[in-house]
């Protein structure tokens, strides 16, 4: 069985392209519209690695992080956030909040698998 | 805005003070001391007259300016403010308006991805289809091909013709080895039928021989009769041998003739079919080689979807990257008509200002301005309609 990624957006359209990439690539995926959706999908399903978005209603980026890492089994789960910012400020807060990669948009499936492959395979 | 110095105010004080300051300095002695306070008394008194006047005119010029100066303020902060209002109601509708293609251009982009990947998973699942047909016919994954199973199987059973045609072969020589017995049976009989003829005549020369004896020969005149029978057995033994020699050399003759004519057509057979044989399996490599190329191409094609893939993937994100541009222009949006909104209040509050001073600020504040009984007297009498001298 292939390993799971989870993807948090707001975007639909994000979602589709990032879940397309993933699978052609032979990965399971599972989605969440919002940093509160991921939180409840984390309880319920398997994820090996999650993407995120920064910006989104209810929970954003960097507070799901927070919260993924004092969830019991993902305080090392590999966390991509994947956002239209790039200012080093916000990187810097990313990784302090504990962030494995950065990835600003728009990207190729090539720079995504890129990255995921850096973590799972 | 803006109130001017009385033009005549100069003359008026040169006009007064000359004639007071000619005075005391035409006089002299004790009238001078008597005069010169009195003429300065006259011209202070003058001069109050003058200054009392002029501050009527000033106060009225200056009330009259501000009114205006208010009423007009008041017409343009009531044009912003309705202007403000009017615009700043306008807002919601441009952000609805964005809202609404943001939402439309996300359920279209979402349409165009589907589709995108359906055709992408259609044109693969076809490629897939055609690379395991194509795999079958050219082997792959560790399988025998199709094609090579076809070579093997024909190869092997023109082997087989070739082997029958070996083993007949072999028989045929066998046969002739046969026939070669046959012939030297044959002529081993002929050695006994000698044999047998030779013996008949010795058999007769011993019954002459016998019979010359007399009696005493006729015990063996009975052996010679009996060798003489012995010989006839023979002889006709021979016969009956050659006879069945003769008819199984006929027989073997016929079937060494029918079999080495079969072998020979079997043969040109064989050849003919291994050509068609070799002829087909040239056109089947060709017709896989032409395949092959083809999928080779279908191959290509199928890169370059990937790369058309990635392509698009990068296309559909700036949907969302212009939903997020637009987000950042709807929030500023959304601020500045509740600044504008703000804006109408205050300007609200300015009208009501002016209003407030026209009425009240202008006569209160000189009021309070005018430190001297009689300013503010010009001031109320002003204010109640008596108009100054001049104006």
């Amino acid at each position: 069985m292939g390993k799971t990624v989870l993807i948090v957006d707001d975007s639909a359209t994000m979602r589709q392209v990032v879940s397309f990439a993933l699978k052609d690539a032979g990965f399971e995926v599972i989605s969440a519209v919002d940093g509160k959706d991921a939180i409840a999908k984390l309880g319920v399903a398997k994820s090996d690695l999650i993407i995120t978005d920064l910006n989104m209603p209810n929970l954003n980026g960097i507070e799901l992080i927070k919260q993924v890492r004092q969830t019991p089994g993902h305080k090392f789960t590999p966390i991509i956030m994947l956002t239209t910012e790039s200012q080093e400020s916000r990187k810097a807060e990313g990784r302090q909040a504990g962030v494995s990669g950065w990835i600003v948009k728009p990207f190729t499936p090539e720079q995504l698998l890129g990255v995921v492959k850096k973590f799972i395979r | 805005m803006g109130i001017k110095l009385h033009s005549g105010l100069p003359l008026k004080i040169l006009l007064v003070q000359t004639p007071v300051l000619a005075l005391c300095l035409s006089t002299s002695g004790a009238l001078r001391f008597i005069i010169t306070p009195i003429a300065f008394l006259c011209a202070s008194a003058a001069l109050y007259f003058i200054f009392s006047r002029q501050a009527e005119g000033l106060a009225a010029e200056h009330s009259d300016a501000l009114n205006r100066e208010s009423r007009q303020m008041e017409g343009m902060c009531g044009q912003i403010s309705g202007f403000l209002d009017e615009r700043a109601q306008l807002i919601p509708v441009f952000v609805s308006q964005l809202k609404e293609t943001v939402d439309q251009t996300e359920a279209a982009a979402l349409q165009i991805g589907e589709g995108f990947m359906q055709i992408v998973e259609r044109a693969r699942s076809q490629t897939g289809k055609v690379s395991d047909v194509f795999a079958q016919f050219t082997g792959g994954s560790g399988n025998p091909s199709l094609i090579e199973s076809s070579k093997k199987s024909l190869g092997e059973v023109t082997g087989s013709l070739e082997a029958l045609n070996g083993l007949v072969a072999e028989v045929l020589s066998d046969i002739e080895i046969f026939m070669k017995d046959a012939e030297n049976i044959k002529n081993i009989t002929s050695e006994i039928e000698y044999i047998a003829d030779r013996t008949n005549l010795i058999a007769l020369n011993a019954a002459i021989e016998a019979a010359r004896a007399g009696e005493h020969g006729r015990g063996f005149a009975i052996v010679a009769d009996e060798i003489k029978k012995l010989a006839e057995r023979t002889n006709e033994s021979v016969e009956q041998i050659q006879g069945i020699i003769s008819k199984v050399q006929s027989e073997v003759h016929t079937s060494h003739e029918k079999a080495q004519s079969k072998i020979i057509e079997s043969g040109q057979k064989a050849a003919k079919a291994e050509k068609i044989v070799e002829n087909t399996l040239r056109d089947l490599d060709d017709a896989v080689q032409l395949a092959g190329s083809k999928l080779d191409s279908l191959s290509r094609e199928s890169h370059s979807l990937a790369n058309d893939i990635s392509g698009i993937i990068v296309s559909i994100q700036f949907q969302d990257i212009t939903r997020q541009r637009i987000e950042h222009v709807m929030a500023p949006l959304v601020t500045l008509k509740e600044d504008m909104e703000g804006l109408v209040k205050k300007t609200g509050a300015m009208e009501d200002l002016l209003q407030h001073f026209e009425e009240m600020a202008g006569a209160d504040s000189l009021g309070h301005l005018y430190t001297m009984e009689s300013e503010r007297n010009v001031l109320a009498r002003t204010l109640n309609g008596h108009k100054p001298d001049g104006l």
